[in-house]
């Protein structure tokens, strides 16, 4: 249902992103049409003006061919005149001489009145009178037609008029002069008289034709030629409002009253100029299109940044996912070690006790246990790594006290699969060296465990060797490490350093692990700055290679360091490191299984020790009594343990102003200890302890005087112990008691079992009391840290219903505590649902407990 | 928060990017006017270089007024320079200041010498260069302009001649010239229409224009008994003087709306309608090199005064529709003082020898020329 949801939330966000980039898109095309438009409109304009301007020249032409002709035929009629004037030819001959077909010619006095020819109408007087005053020229008169003039003189005076008359008749035959012969088929001109407005000269077929304008029965566009005319010559007009296809021009014919209209076609004029205009269009046609395509690709960038948005948030969910896990992998930790610290500390007490058998199955429970506690730290260092929050440690150290822990892990591991170890240890190496020990005892460890783990029969050796830096201190400490295992394929090898990766699955089924081992090897030989190679054959073995650059402090050599493993091997039973008699400690933990744990573990050291169960009752204590150490648990009710610190040190009456407070926790996380060093802790140990570590912490914070360390060899005890009870074979569906977890987790021990049976059968009607009060009252933090408290004290006893139906408790109160309001109703109901079932089952525990090991 | 900055940021940039595209667009559609515009094409300039100032009464203003409505008219830009000395050097100075105005037509209103105006226009070949006068010019950039004044002058000399009291009517002038004949013998052959017997008493001031010699012209005139006073000159100031001592005359210039009762007609040229016509004419294009139009082409007319009587109007009216209807007015027989025939009966003097040969005076109105 939610992916449904999810998909189409996706569905509509690209959708919209779509129509987004579509519109966005549109808009540029619509920007750059409208650009191409006007572009385009101005272009055509400056592209018509030029065409105007170029066709200009062609008007005046043809006005020049119409001036010269009329001129001529004056210049003819000025010459008869002339002769006339002279006497060489009679007025007669020569108004004859001038004549032609469809022309009348004549002669007139200076009134106007005809002394030869057709008489003239009276508005033809204005001419005669200029022409009087020696003006010749050319007038048009609409009835009669083109009227040319020019005088005759006598002496310096005029005394007559010689005229020359086209009729309209004579001005359309397309034989006279006046029309082309050579007129081109794309034009067509008129001559055009501006003071009666009529057209004089017309080409053929000029009223059927598209340049008639019927309305106004005159040339087409008449009106804009004139009016652009004004003071000028010629002109030139596209309009394409008159003509698509046609240029209109006119030209003035000089010293008189004529002009030319002419329409020209618009593709003659511009011959190959319509190819650049072409050619700008489909450029920039072609531009519109790149700039299309570029658009696109920006926006298909924009798809991918969306894109790699989401691959962003993907991630951010994953690494959120990834501290989850981290988180969790540490809440773990704490619910397990709990557990395994109440195992691995009673099998330290079986070991110490006991002989012959027995002791090599206490030996098994510890190898267990400590391989658990080792998947655990994997686990709990991964996440360190993970988190940032590993350091590397400089400090000195022995490199064969280092490889003398290797040599006792690895060596019991390979004897267990009856695999040869090998160690061979450069003699010549110095011993004492500067860096982080426990790092790299865990790396060596690390690689050797997996060769071990890997090998199924021959051997694995481990050679160390050395190589010194000349230029400074550091010297390259060389770790190999050779099997005779399964190998590892070529393919295999680029995943070998890669978290939970684990090869050839189908061969090493049987295997156990994490996977994370190398992983975490290869994060801190990289943190040390070293570096690891590995050279394998597939089927015959492998070599691993690690390269880890230390600080040399002293140049002592290491020696011959297979006698020191022969000696150490003998020395296999526990031997307390010191006896203090005189010293007090304070262990306060809310868990009396813990109390007595740490008791047990530190008995034979004869330190006097005193136990509170809270806080509170630990300050109560430190202000009556001194105790020269203080161990001091993190998680506790009502008062936790750095509460309880930062009371103590503000105590008036206290006694242990001085003492060291040392923390006491099963949850080791990362950085956990920094955190309590901060808090005003000297020193912190993390469940489950064993006593070796117990005892040399004591040690180290204890006064010296106080502290007594036994001879060598007299400190070996044996003590008779006897063998684990062997678990009841019954029915054990309705038994409330799981006899072998609770042997687990007393160290299996009969007597330890009971005691701490009846330890917490005693325990019931306080616990079942503060736990109905907590429920009551409404506390149901104070409830939580209770029920978690019987959580883990039922389990340790072998009450698994008991601790689950707890764990159940608890995990709702938690619910509670950190829910929302809705969550809290839905968790306080399952309490208190379930609170009388474990009150019950506590109850039938205590009845079992009676009826079955007979404990009160 | 993060959301919000992101956000506030592509709102930011959308802004930015749209400023962006909208300047880039409009500066492309601004390119795409500016280039070619017809905003900014020059305008064709026109000069005016005057010897008075431009609005001293008669031709300084009456040309100025025209010029600048013509130019008005045309769209055309028009830069006066008045006052300006006669001298070749400051003419050439003036017309190279014009010239950097991109003046490519020149009007010359004055007494400048032929030779300055042929030298200038020959240095400037490009420049039409238009002169009042009619005379011919060696330069093809010279044009000369004029009006047909004998054409109102012949009705003047009507009225003068109905109009006169002591049949004794006074004309001043500043040289005799072909000009002044043409003008003079124009008046007299209207006179002589009408009063044969009259004199016109001619006085010449020798001098293109100068009020002193005008007051003493006019003083001399009305001590020798004329009643009516007309006069051919650039100034106006002998038509004021004569207001001044209520004496009748008839203006050479465009009389005012205040003008004086005693201003019985005006000689009227249209300088608007002159000037329209000449801003058309292409040098290049025409072969007249000179303006010489009349009452046939409406611009200079007659204007009668208020106080004229019915018969004289009349008279004036009918004679101004005969020559409006083509009626040349040196035609029919002339014979000068000295009895030589000039014009034929039945010929008519042309416009060449008007302009050219017209160096004599008509017989028939006794015309006394004191100097």
């Amino acid at each position: 249902m939610k992916r449904d949801n999810t998909s189409t939330a996706t569905d509509k966000r690209m959708l919209s992103f779509v129509l987004q980039l579509l519109s966005k898109f549109i808009i540029f095309l619509l920007i750059l049409i409208v650009i191409g438009l006007a572009l385009h409109d101005k272009m055509t304009d400056s592209l018509n003006r030029e065409v105007e301007k170029f066709n200009t020249t062609h008007g005046e032409l043809i006005s020049f061919y119409y001036y010269n002709l009329l001129t001529t035929d004056l210049d003819n009629m000025s010459n008869i005149s002339g002769m006339i004037t002279a006497g060489n030819i009679s007025p007669a001959n020569g108004a004859l001489a001038i004549g032609g077909k469809g022309q009348l010619v004549g002669i007139l006095d200076i009134h106007g009145n005809n002394f030869l020819g057709d008489t003239l109408p009276p508005e033809t007087r204005i001419q005669c009178t200029r022409a009087l005053q020696g003006e010749k020229g050319w007038k048009y008169y609409t009835d009669l037609g083109l009227v040319g003039m020019v005088p005759i003189y006598d002496g310096d005076n005029v005394r007559y008029v010689l005229y020359k008359v086209y009729t309209p008749e004579a001005l359309q035959d397309i034989n006279s002069p006046f029309h082309f012969s050579d007129k081109r088929d794309d034009e067509e001109n008129l001559l055009y008289d501006k003071s009666t407005q009529q057209v004089v000269v017309p080409f053929t077929g000029y009223k059927e034709s598209e340049f008639y304008d019927h309305d106004k029965d005159a040339p087409l566009g008449l009106n804009e030629l004139l009016e652009k005319l004004g003071s000028k010559n010629e002109i030139s007009i596209f309009n394409s409002k008159l003509s698509r296809d046609y240029l209109l021009y006119a030209a003035s014919i000089p010293d008189s009253d004529f002009m030319i209209i002419g329409y020209r076609e618009w593709r003659s004029v511009l011959t190959g100029i319509t190819n650049i205009h072409l050619i700008i269009i489909w450029v920039f046609g072609l531009l519109v299109v790149l700039f299309c395509v570029f658009i696109l690709y920006l926006f298909t960038n924009q798809v991918a940044a969306e894109e790699s948005t989401a691959l962003r948030e993907a991630r951010d969910d994953a690494l959120r996912a990834n501290e989850a896990k981290s988180e969790f992998l540490a809440n773990m930790s704490h619910e397990i070690r709990t557990p395994l610290n109440a195992i691995l500390g009673m099998n330290e007490m079986i070991m110490r006790e006991a002989t012959g058998s027995l002791k090599k199955y206490a030996f098994n429970v510890k190898s267990a246990g400590e391989t658990l506690l080792s998947i655990i730290n994997d686990i709990l260092d991964f996440s360190k790594i993970e988190s940032g929050k590993m350091e590397i440690v400089t400090a000195s150290y022995s490199l064969s006290s280092v490889l003398n822990d290797v040599y006792n892990m690895v060596s019991y591991k390979a004897s267990q699969k009856d695999l040869a170890f090998h160690m061979e240890v450069d003699p010549q190496i110095p011993d004492s060296l500067s860096g982080d020990e426990v790092r790299l005892r865990q790396v060596i460890v690390n690689i050797l465990n997996n060769a071990v783990k890997y090998t199924q029969k021959g051997s694995v050796t481990f050679i160390v060797k050395a190589r010194k830096h000349s230029e400074d201190e550091l010297l390259e400490l060389e770790f190999i490490t050779r099997d005779t295992g399964i190998g590892i394929r070529d393919e295999d090898k680029d995943k070998l350093f890669s978290k939970f990766q684990r090869l050839d699955l189908e061969k090493n089924r049987t295997i156990e692990g994490t996977g994370l081992g190398l992983a975490i090897t290869i994060r801190l030989t990289e943190m040390m700055h070293g570096s690891i190679a590995v050279d394998s054959v597939y089927g015959e073995g492998s070599t691993f290679t690690l390269k880890i650059p230390q600080v040399v402090e002293k140049n002592e050599p290491i020696g011959d360091f297979n006698s020191r493993i022969e000696a150490a091997l003998k020395k296999d039973t526990y031997t307390e490191s010191f006896t203090a008699p005189q010293a007090n400690i304070l262990v306060v933990d809310d868990n009396e299984m813990n109390l007595t744990v740490v008791e047990s573990l530190l008995e034979k050291t004869r330190i006097n020790i005193h136990t509170a169960k809270s806080g509170q009752e630990c300050l109560e204590m430190i202000q009556d009594n001194y105790y020269d150490i203080v161990f001091l648990d993190h998680m506790m009710p009502e008062m936790d343990g750095l509460e309880t610190l930062e009371r103590a040190k503000h105590l008036v009456n206290s006694k242990c102003k001085n003492t060291p407070f040392i923390a006491l926790t099963a949850n080791a996380v990362a950085g956990v200890k920094e955190m309590f060093l901060s808090k005003g802790f000297v020193d912190y140990v993390s469940k489950p302890v064993d006593g070796k570590t117990l005892e040399r912490i004591i040690q180290k914070h204890l006064p010296p005087e106080k502290i007594k360390i036994p001879a060598v060899g007299t400190a070996e005890q044996a003590h008779k112990q006897s063998p684990p009870a062997a678990p009841e074979a019954s029915d054990t569906t309705d038994q409330q008691i799981d006899l072998p977890t609770a042997m687990k987790f007393c160290g299996g021990t009969d007597e330890l079992q009971r005691r701490f049976l009846g330890m917490f059968v005693s325990r019931r009607e306080a616990v079942c009391k503060q736990l109905d009060n907590d429920l009551q009252s409404g506390k149901i933090d104070d409830y939580t840290i209770h029920v978690h408290a019987l959580k883990s004290t039922a389990l340790s006893i072998g009450g698994v219903k008991l601790s689950e139906c707890a764990k159940e408790l608890e995990f709702a109160g938690n619910g509670y505590c950190n829910g929302t309001e809705a969550e809290k109703e839905e968790h306080l109901q399952y309490i208190r649902e379930h609170h009388p079932q474990a009150v019950e089952l506590y109850a039938r525990l205590a009845n079992e407990a009676r009826e079955r090991f007979g404990v009160e | 928060m993060e959301v919000n900055r992101h956000e506030r940021l592509k709102r930011r940039f959308t802004i930015f990017a749209l400023l962006q595209a909208f300047l880039i667009c409009l500066t492309i559609f601004l390119s795409i006017n500016y280039f070619g515009s017809t905003v900014w094409e020059q305008r064709t300039a026109i000069g005016l270089i005057l010897v008075d100032a431009r609005n001293d009464s008669g031709w300084p203003r009456e040309i100025t007024q025209g010029l600048q409505s013509a130019c008005d008219g045309h769209h055309y830009n028009l830069y006066i320079e008045d006052k300006v000395p006669v001298d070749e050097a400051n003419l050439e100075r003036i017309t190279k200041k014009m010239l950097g105005k991109n003046v490519k037509k020149i009007f010359l209103i004055g007494d400048f010498s032929s030779q300055a105006i042929e030298s200038i226009a020959k240095k400037h070949p490009n420049v039409t260069f238009f002169t009042n006068s009619i005379e011919d010019s060696y330069a093809d950039n010279i044009f000369k302009f004029s009006v047909r004044y004998h054409e109102a002058r012949y009705l003047a000399g009507i009225l003068a001649g109905l109009h006169t009291k002591s049949d004794i009517i006074g004309y001043i002038a500043p040289f005799p010239s072909l000009e002044t004949y043409q003008d003079l013998n124009a008046f007299a052959l209207g006179v002589q229409k009408v009063r044969p017997d009259i004199k016109v008493k001619v006085i010449w001031t020798e001098i293109w224009h100068s009020v002193n010699q005008e007051n003493k012209a006019l003083y001399l005139l009305q001590n020798a008994g004329a009643d009516i006073i007309t006069y051919y000159g650039p100034s106006q100031h002998i038509a004021q003087e004569a207001a001044a001592l209520e004496v009748d005359y008839i203006d050479f210039h465009n009389i005012e709306d205040n003008s004086s009762p005693h201003c019985i007609a005006a000689i009227d040229p249209d300088w608007q309608t002159i000037c329209d016509h000449l801003l058309d004419i292409n040098i290049n294009k025409s072969l007249s090199k000179y303006y010489w139009r009349g009452m046939m082409d409406d611009v200079i007319t007659l204007h009668l005064g208020p106080d004229i009587s019915p018969k004289e109007k009349s008279a004036v009216l009918d004679s101004q529709e005969k020559i409006l209807a083509g009626y040349p007015i040196f035609s029919g027989e002339i014979i000068d003082q000295h009895g030589i025939t000039r014009c034929k009966t039945d010929t008519v003097i042309d416009n060449n020898s008007l302009r050219k040969g017209m160096n004599w005076l008509v017989k028939g109105v006794d015309i006394i020329e004191t100097r």
